[in-house]
This record gives C-alpha cells, structure tokens and sequence, in this order.
C-alpha cells in the first residue's frame, strides 16, 4: 500500500514537472518537431536551455519516435540543463522515467546518462534490474557477460551465462553467449532462441551468369515442386536436405554442394508451423544477394550487382504468420565482385541466415519444423 | 612548390595560420608549412608529451585545430548510439566542451571490426564560427564553437539506411559557405552539398557507379571551373562546385578508394587499393586526362602525401614507397612501419611522418633517398591521422588524445 502510494506520488510528481508554461511547451514543441528555419529552433532551444531544470522532463517527454533530427535538438538541450544545473536534477522523476518501457528508449537512455553523470554507478545499479527491458537488455546482457568473466568459480559463471543467454535477444550478444557456453559443456539451442529456420531444401547453383541471375527467374519461384529436376552446369540439379550450422545457425550451401562457380543463383526452402497466428519481423543475413518469400510473398530483396558481405539481421520485414504451416522461400544470388575476394585458398562461403523475431520484443518467435517437410 | 590559391581560399575559411581545421590540415594534403615539431617522442616516458587526455569513446577521426580548441569526435555505448563532438583546450587538455547526441539507428552491428572504431571515423571541419561533424549513421551536424547545436540532419532518414561494409570514413569538406558530404555505400551513393548556415541542400548528386569508398573529396579549378573532385570505384570525378553537375569521369583507380588524393597546382595525384597505382592527372583542361601511372605500388587505408617534387605513400603493411613526381618513377622503397598502417602520413620541415597503428611514427627526411631520422613509440594504438598545429603534434590514440611537443 504504502509503495503504491509512493509510485501514485512520483507519477504525480513527474506529470506535474512534465507539465510546462505555454510559451515553454511550445518551443519544446519547436524542438520536437524541428521546423525549416534552423535559427528559429535555436531560438526556441536557447529558451528552453533558460528556463533551466523545469525543461527536462517535459524535454524527455516530447520526444518522438522517428526523427532523430528532433532528438538531437532535445537530447543537446537536454544535456546542456543537466550539466549546468547537476544540483537540480529531479533525479527520483528521472529514474523513474529511465524504468518506463513505454517511454521513447532515446530518451530514457539520455535521462540515465544524465543520472550516471551525477551520481556515478547509477547506471549499473539500473542495469542490474532490466535484464528483460527492450531497450535496455542488451546493455544489461552486456554487463552480465563482463561480470561472468570475473567469476572465477565455473558452475556460477555457467549458471550466470545460462540465465543471461536465456535473457539475451541481440543476436551478436547470443551468438557469444552460445560459445561461451558451449565451451563450458552446455548445449544451447541456438535455432529457438534466435528463431532461427534450422531444415532447409537447397537447390542450385543455377547455370546464370551473376549478371543474369538478379533479373532472371527460375521454377522455385513459381512452384515449389521439391522432386523436379532442372539442368544445371555439372549435371542435374535436385531439391536436397540441408541443414544450418548448430554453432551459428547459419546455412553455408557451399558446405551442401552448391558452388558458386557452377552458377551464380540457388534457392532454399522450409517450413515452419506456427501455433498461433502471429506478426513477425523476418530478418535475414546472407553474403551478396538475398530475397525471401514466405508464403508466396515476396517480403525483402537485395538486389544489386555490387557484392555485400554478410552482416547479421541485415535486411528485415514485417510478415503476418498464420497458425498452421507457413512457406519460406531464400534465392540466394551471387555477385560478380565475390569471384576476386576473400583470400586466397579460403574455402568459398555462401552464407544465409533467416529468423523470425517478434518486432516489438525481438525475442524468437516460436515454431517448429514438420519432419519430412 | 606553389600551392593552389582556389583550394586555400575555398577549403578552409580564413582561420589563424597555425590552424589545422580539417582532415588533412589547412590545405587538405597533409602538409604544414609550420616548423618547429618534434620529431622524437616516447608516449611511455613521457619525452616530449606535454599532455594526453582519456577519451570518452571511440574513433578513428582526427583531431581538428582551431584557434585554441581541439576538435574531435567519438562514439560510444551500447552499439554507439551515442555520437559524440568534444572540445578541448589546446593549451592544457582540458575539456571546454562536449555536445552529446543520440545516434541513428545503424545498419550493421559494428562489433565485428576490429578494432573497435564506432561511428566517429570522419574529421570535424571547423570554421571560425561553427564545427561540422559527420557520423557513419548519416548524421551530419553544425554546432557553433561553444558546442550548441546549429542545425543537424539525419541522412539515413532522408536518403535512407547507409549501407557500408566497413562504416563511412569521408570527412565533411566546407567550400567557402557551402559543406560537401561524400556518402558512398552498397545502395545509392551520393554527394551532397548544404548550407553551411543553414545546412539545407543546395544539390544532390547520385553516384551510381560507387559502392563502398572512403576517400574525401577534393577542391580544385578544372578547365577554368570550381569542382570538387571525388575518388570512388574505379573512378576519379569531378563535379560543378555549384550544381553538382558531373563534368567528367577517368578510370584507372581499383574497386576500394580510402585515399584522399592530392591537389598541386593543375594536377590531381590520386592512389588507391589495395595493390593499385598512383595516377597523376591533368586538370588544366575541362577533359582530365592520365599524366602518368604508377606500377601498382598499393596504398589502400592510408592517403598518400606530397612534398616538393616527391610522392611519398605506404601500403597497409608498412612498406613506404616514393615516387617522382613528374614521372611516377620510383626513387625508394623501405620499411616504415610494422604491422598494419592505418593513419595517412603528414608532413612538415622537410619531414614526412609514417604511423602505423600500434602507434609507432617513423619520421624519415622528404628526400629522393631513404634517411630515417627517428622511430617514436607512443604506446598505444593509433588509427587516425596526426594533425600539426603550432608546433605541436595532436594524436588521437585509441584511449587518449595526446599533445607532443618540444615546449
């Protein structure tokens, strides 16, 4: 009882610093929503920078989601009140704006810089109870792998890497965590935590110059019949199993067979069953050229003659996932730039990665893979 | 030799002397016309250190000089979101100011190169009144020289997501009121020219031919015109200073240019890489043409610097060539530096100064034969390029900004 009149007392706190003058509210307005005359927005933020410690939790509050040129006018005046007033921060309202999932995540990280530079430590101790916040996760996730390191004991770092791992959704961060605990004789399922597709088809490479094969179409696209045949360089090509690197999670085709010396497209394909009807972003990594499909849809391209190298969740898009089985469908395409990368002797790579995440949490979103599909 | 009087006039707005308020210095080569440096140093006794400063994040953008501020940038936090423009004092270290500001969201994480640089790998410019800082999230901001914000743009929300596999390295260029912004990646490269004052686009150039390059672009009159000359896959271009107008295109560079080629008098000296040749090229004319090209002498991260009649460059594992420079033929080849070489060398007083990024600068005489003069630890790594100002040497090390200095 007594917390909750606490916290009723603190949000009133904070709705009642939040709440400017007129005049205030709209130059803070003008700061949020810059207009075409750069010295009028500075009028208003030397205004603002005035009106001193009142500002900064309205400047907090004001900031949006999708114009980072209205977040650095914010975010400096913010920072110059801070500075100059360190005696005046509200710092209990600030906190508890920095603890607000709901709240623009710039803006809270800008309210914790200003709380750590005051009081220093502020930061780890906030970190430490935001394991699961979807913006601060990662920092705490990171936070979490620097103190396992300084454990000496190994069952207390195995254990704190296994919670934290549990907790981690950037894929970098988990795609460490993964190795460090496999090297402490764990056994991670890097697929469902990442969302990861694990059982593919492949097919290809494709008879097509890199050139030819961004433009070109083959049958995979228009159906997806997996015991056709179709004429390739060294022989047949046919619909194989291929499955993607437990280690990593991803799908090396070059470790499958297709060479891209043989032709520079290839497709792969999989399905995945979903218990419930769900909206997903699809992220996908691959080295060149990607376009993903799923089902029947094509949902992101990567088309260019230049090469690209893989970069992790690189390419996204919002996808509706029914309940049920859905199809996704990879053309992977090669560019003419790869033939003279990469050093000598290297084995060639042909790299792809395809994962579903929920797009408000970025944690995995659930399916299974049908045997025999 | 005689410098050209458009590049001064136009790079650089009329700062003190001593000043050094761009990537490359004063006349955007790498050459000061200062003496008076130190030529030996040691970062872990202390010789010749007057005094270094913790940074508080990271970057490989050099310092930039002006008045008694030292400008530079960093970027740090998680993913670094958090883009920073620091201050400080010339004299003494001390910070004056810093401008804090929250990054767009980037394309690809960047904990996979190392070592870690973040988003700050592009030179401030600065001017009498205002600094211009560009980050490789695309944004590009002017704050005036107490550190408040003039106008900012985000890049990469207007012109969308800035797709380079190893981040954007151009610096800012200011031409009298006007700031250039080379922005060359996977997926739609451009140059683009604002308002200084109010950073507002006075035109914008698709390069659809250029991919991922980090070269900087260059001031210079061709055939009788004001242009800015870029260096990006494969090709050297110049472009109508004041409307952005492509004017002319010659081939001969590799698929990856870093270098910030050269302006002297009517010629541009352009390297590339890795393993490419040095081109000299004729600007008199309205249609450039190739003077000479070198045998494939492979600067590739590092620009190359010229001083009297040579050509002095280093591939990036530390083997320094110099070339005529009339001719392209080559006078010496030696080892300066070990390991990789990632800062470009600059020169003054007759010297050139090679630093490679464990830190060590190799200083030789700007001769036609190969005469090292000193080898100067300074313990601790160094990707960005040095800036002479005063008679001072500033490094941007890894962790610390660093002041040498014989007084």
């Amino acid at each position: 009882m007594v917390r909750t009149c606490c916290a009723a007392a603190l949000v009133w706190a904070a709705a009642a610093l939040a709440a400017p003058p007129a005049d205030r509210a709209a130059d803070i307005a003008a700061l949020a929503k810059p207009g075409p005359d750069p010295a009028a927005t500075r009028a208003a933020w030397d205004r603002v920078t005035a009106a001193g410690a009142p500002a900064l939790l309205p400047l907090l509050a004001a900031w949006p989601d999708e114009d980072p040129v209205a977040g650095h006018w914010l975010r400096t005046a913010f920072d110059h009140i801070a500075k100059a007033h360190p005696e005046k921060l509200p710092e209990k309202e600030l906190l508890a704006f920095a603890a607000n999932d709901k709240a623009n995540g710039k803006a809270r990280r800008a309210a914790l810089a200003a709380l750590e530079r005051a009081r220093p430590g502020t930061a780890a101790r906030f970190l430490a109870e935001r394991l699961n916040d979807t913006e601060f996760g990662p920092d705490a996730v990171a936070e979490r792998i620097a103190a396992a390191d300084a454990l000496a004991d190994p069952a207390a770092q195995a254990k704190l890497l296994r919670d934290t791992f549990a907790a981690a959704t950037d894929l970098e961060q988990s795609l460490l965590l993964a190795k460090r605990l496999a090297g402490t004789g764990d056994a991670p399922d890097l697929f469902a935590h990442l969302g990861a597709v694990r059982h593919w088809r492949a097919i290809g490479p494709f008879p097509v110059s890199p050139e030819d094969g961004l433009a070109k179409s083959f049958p995979p696209e228009t159906k997806l019949d997996f015991a056709a045949e179709y004429e390739g360089k060294a022989g047949k090509l046919k619909w194989a199993r291929a499955t993607a690197d437990p280690a990593d999670a991803k799908l090396d085709v070059a470790k499958h067979g297709i060479k891209p010396d043989d032709g520079a497209v290839c497709y792969t394909a999989a399905t995945i069953n979903l218990s419930a009807a769900t909206k997903a972003e699809v992220r996908a990594s691959a080295v060149d050229n990607v376009t993903v499909w799923v089902n029947g849809a094509k949902v992101l391209e990567r088309a260019s003659e230049y090469r690209s190298m893989f970069r992790p969740d690189r390419y996204r898009a919002a996808v509706d996932l029914p309940a049920g089985e859905s199809v996704v469908l990879v053309k992977l395409t090669k560019t003419k730039a790869e033939e003279v990368r990469g050093k000598p002797g290297a084995p060639v790579r042909w790299d792809a990665l395809v994962r579903f995440v929920s797009p408000a949490t970025g944690r995995a979103v659930p399916f299974t893979q049908p045997e025999g599909k | 030799m005689r410098r050209p009087s458009f590049a001064c006039a136009l790079a650089v707005p009329l700062l003190c002397a001593a000043d050094w308020p761009q990537w490359r210095g004063p006349t955007a080569d790498g050459v000061s016309t200062e003496t008076g440096f130190p030529t030996e140093w040691d970062g872990k006794t202390g010789k010749h250190v007057r005094w270094k400063v913790k940074l508080p994040g990271a970057g490989n953008s050099s310092p930039a000089i002006a008045g008694d501020d030292v400008i530079l940038t960093a970027s740090s936090g998680r993913a670094h979101g958090d883009l920073h423009v620091l201050c400080y004092d010339r004299g003494t270290g001390k910070e004056k100011w810093r401008t804090d500001l929250t990054a767009t969201a980037a394309d690809a994480p960047f904990s996979m190169f190392p070592p870690e640089r973040g988003h700050a790998a592009s030179t401030a410019a600065v001017t009498g009144r205002a600094a211009v800082a560009l980050f490789g999230t695309g944004d590009l901001v002017c704050v005036d020289r107490g550190g408040k914000p003039l106008w900012a743009r985000a890049l990469a929300k207007e012109y969308g997501v800035i797709r380079n596999d190893y981040g954007i390295a151009a610096s800012p260029v200011i031409a009298g009121d006007t700031v250039l912004v080379q922005m060359d990646h996977l997926e739609g490269s451009y140059l683009l020219a604002v308002d200084l004052k109010t950073g507002r686009n006075r035109w914008k150039t698709a390069r659809t031919f250029a991919y991922d390059n980090w070269a900087t672009p260059v001031l210079a009159q061709v055939g009788g015109e004001r242009q800015a000359i870029c260096l990006g896959t494969k090709y050297a271009t110049g472009y109508d200073l004041a409307t952005g107008a492509e004017r002319w295109r010659v081939e001969g560079l590799e698929r990856l240019c870093s270098c910030t080629p050269i302006v002297r008098g009517s010629t541009l000296y352009a390297v590339s890489g890795p393993a490419g040749a040095a081109l000299a090229i004729d600007l008199s004319a309205a249609e450039p043409k190739v003077l000479w090209r070198s045998k494939k002498v492979g600067p590739f991260v590092p620009s190359a610097i010229v001083v009297g009649g040579l050509h002095f460059m280093t591939d990036d594992q530390g083997t320094g060539t110099c070339l005529d420079l009339k001719t392209g033929a080559e006078k010496w080849r030696e080892r300066v530096g070990s390991g990789r070489m990632r800062p470009s060398p600059v020169a003054a007083g007759g010297l050139v100064y090679f630093t490679a990024l464990d830190g060590t600068t190799t200083v030789v005489k700007a001769t036609d034969e190969f005469e090292p003069v000193a080898k100067n630890p300074l313990g601790e790594d160094v990707a960005a390029s040095l800036a002479l100002s005063g008679g001072h040497i500033f490094v941007r090390g890894d962790k610390h900004l660093w002041c040498l200095g014989n007084k």
